[in-house]
């Protein structure tokens, strides 16, 4: 068993095979080996460890992509949005929530759920104008006038498609 | 590894680093990714500096896709992309090649990574030949008695496929024609081959699955095909088009399922009225039909993004007018025929949508008198078609024209090239044939040099320019082809393994 304390002091105690696939804390192991010591993850809060656990303990014991596997993976998830039916239902979170999975994912390196996350993002963005985009997410637009109308005329070839 | 923000009540894409940005935006296609480019200036600038992004949006730009996965980075395909883009734009060439060619041919084929197949009908020879990059020598590989005698052929080698068409006394297809079938034309899309032929004067469509052998259309006058039908070709591997000559002409769209129940007139496109009573005969040409991407190359065209030529030929049917025959181009884009199959399936109809001219014609066709030296092969790549002209020389016609930066290149100082940017309108006042003007307008480019002249054939892939020249008649049966390539790039050996297949 693992021990993880979150950003806001809370401890989880985790199986070890469920953990590990966070890439950072099975290279955390490897370095320091077998330890009662608990792992500070400062960057993740308890809310989204949760959520974190939650994923690995569904994924458990499927293989985790190699390092040899990198390039050949990169190329089939590059143009695919497919989401299984269970990562769909989990990944059902609000906004916030999602970029904290997306934040964490990336820190402790758990690449597919990363994966989810992003591609949750994409399904969310695609189709839609700069205005509908700025609005979902809350964005400023911070062109000037100017700018805006330049960038908008350079894109112009791409929208009567 | 990167480290995600410390801040974590800023909890928008904004927030996320860079490379996390990408890590979003790399699932989207390029026209979606350019418009975050507009959304604010951290999603621009991330946008901007990301050489994966940006190839997405020029894939979707010059209409190729990516190919599979390979060593090549992604900023090597996005250089290969750029230069082949500014090769083409500017019409300038890397190296000229020539490859001497043994014998007359029949039929010719210029297929996808540099290999091309001819035939001779009478000698029964099935000659593949492989277009030089601009490093290394080109080579030939001739197959003698193929067993069958043939006309027209086609080829998608990224399948290693290869159709013929056989002469009328062939027994293969003896059990399908019981008469003469006089002139015929096949066409390979994916997992289904379309034949079109005359069978006395009626004409007849097949279509079948061959990996399944299921036949999927069968249509001939007594089988529901409409009269008057003057050509065909697929628009996709489940989509055709047949061209019909009465009414002043029209160009019909089909699509069709696994069974020849499933065949459904989708839309009749009209072409322009006309002031008295001619038939329309149509030809139709459009690019090669690849199923996948050839091996060694990172990107290829878009099977949805291409060009149909009609040639439209005005036949007077009262035989006491005496008249001229005029010939025409139309120039269209397969988006056409495509969004009237996605508006028949969207709204659910039942009945096919009657087009008239002024719907479809004036803005997604561009209409040319036609000026043609010779029987001129069909010569179109994509959105590209190479063409002959009156004055011996020979122009591209790219009707892939946006306005961007992107599309802008320095020019070069001493070039013999002359482009220009079509994007006025065409107008036809065709004496006696039309009630008024006939306005077009689809943009294109037109490019032409000078010392492209003479060629009694000429074609188009992505990278090349080919044109067939019959030099001196010194030795009389040498050819010679001119080879001009855009970049360096690896040619393949593919119909090697496409023989063996077809005639082992």
């Amino acid at each position: 068993m693992v021990h993880l304390v979150t950003s806001d002091n809370v401890e989880f105690v985790v199986d070890k095979e469920v953990v590990e696939r966070s890439v950072l804390i099975k290279n955390m192991l490897e370095d320091v080996g077998e330890t009662d010591q608990s792992i500070p993850l400062a960057n993740v809060s308890s809310a989204v460890l949760r959520k974190v656990i939650e994923y690995c303990e569904h994924h458990r014991g499927e293989p985790l992509p190699s390092a040899d596997a990198d390039q050949n993976q990169d190329e089939t998830r590059k143009r695919t949005t497919d989401i299984s039916e269970w990562d769909q239902k989990f990944i059902t979170v609000d906004q916030e929530m999602l970029f904290e999975i997306i934040l964490a994912a990336n820190y402790l390196d758990i690449k597919s759920l990363l994966d989810v996350g992003c591609k949750t993002v994409a399904n969310m963005i695609k189709g839609k104008t700069p205005d509908e985009i700025r609005r979902l997410f809350n964005i400023v637009n911070d062109f000037t006038p100017e700018e805006e109308a330049q960038i908008k005329k350079e894109n112009e070839w791409a929208e009567d498609r | 590894m990167i480290a995600p923000t410390l801040d974590t009540r800023q909890t928008t894409p904004v927030a996320c680093l860079p490379a996390l940005l990408v890590e979003i935006l790399r699932h989207i296609d390029g026209p979606s990714i350019l418009q975050c480019s507009s959304v604010c200036r951290t999603l621009n600038r991330a946008i901007d500096s990301s050489a994966e992004l940006q190839y997405h949006i020029e894939l979707a730009l010059d209409c190729v896709l990516d190919g599979p996965p390979s060593t090549v980075t992604v900023s090597e395909c996005l250089e290969q992309l750029r230069t082949l883009r500014s090769a083409w734009t500017l019409f300038e060439w890397k190296k000229e090649v020539r490859v001497p060619m043994p014998d007359f041919c029949h039929a010719y084929e210029l297929v996808g990574g540099g290999g091309i197949d001819h035939n001779q009908s009478c000698s029964r020879r099935f000659i593949s030949s492989w277009l030089p990059p601009s490093s290394a020598p080109g080579h030939t590989l001739v197959r003698n008695a193929i067993g069958i005698s043939t006309g027209d052929f086609t080829i998608d080698p990224s399948q290693d496929l290869i159709a013929f068409h056989p002469e009328a006394s062939s027994p293969i297809l003896r059990t399908l024609t019981p008469s003469i079938m006089t002139s015929a034309f096949i066409q390979i899309v994916d997992d289904v081959i379309g034949m079109f032929w005359m069978e006395l004067d009626n004409p007849r469509i097949t279509i079948w699955n061959w990996k399944t052998g299921q036949i999927l259309v069968v249509r001939s006058q007594r089988r529901r095909l409409a009269t008057h039908i003057s050509y065909f070709s697929f628009i996709l591997n489940r989509a055709y088009m047949i061209t019909r000559g009465i009414d002043g002409g029209s160009i019909q769209v089909f699509t069709f399922g696994e069974n020849q129940h499933e065949i459904v007139h989708v839309a009749s496109l009209s072409l322009p009225v006309l002031k008295s009573r001619h038939f329309v005969h149509c030809a139709i040409h459009t690019g090669h039909f690849v199923a996948r991407c050839p091996p060694n190359t990172p990107f290829w065209t878009n099977q949805e993004e291409r060009m149909y030529v009609l040639s439209v030929d005005y036949i007077q049917m009262d035989p006491h007018i005496p008249g001229a025959r005029p010939k025409f181009f139309l120039f269209f884009k397969n988006s056409t025929p495509l969004r009237y199959i996605r508006k028949y399936r969207e709204q659910r109809e039942t009945t096919p949508f009657e087009v008239p001219w002024e719907e479809w014609g004036p803005h997604e066709s561009r209409m040319l008198h036609h000026q043609v030296p010779y029987q001129w092969l069909r010569y179109v790549h994509g959105h590209r078609v190479v063409f002959p002209l009156q004055s011996s020389s020979t122009q591209v016609m790219d009707f892939n024209v946006r306005k961007t930066k992107r599309h802008v290149f320095p020019p070069q100082p001493d070039s013999k090239a002359r482009v220009e940017v079509i994007d006025y309108p065409t107008i036809i006042s065709s004496d006696g044939l039309f009630p008024g003007l006939i306005e077009t307008n689809l943009p294109y480019r037109i490019c032409r040099r000078d010392e492209l002249e003479g060629f009694s054939g000429v074609m188009i892939d992505e990278q090349r320019f080919v044109g067939l020249k019959s030099p001196s008649f010194a030795d009389g049966d040498m050819k010679d082809l001119h080879v001009l390539t855009a970049v360096e790039r690896c040619t393949l050996l593919f119909c090697c393994r496409s023989q063996d297949k077809c005639y082992s």
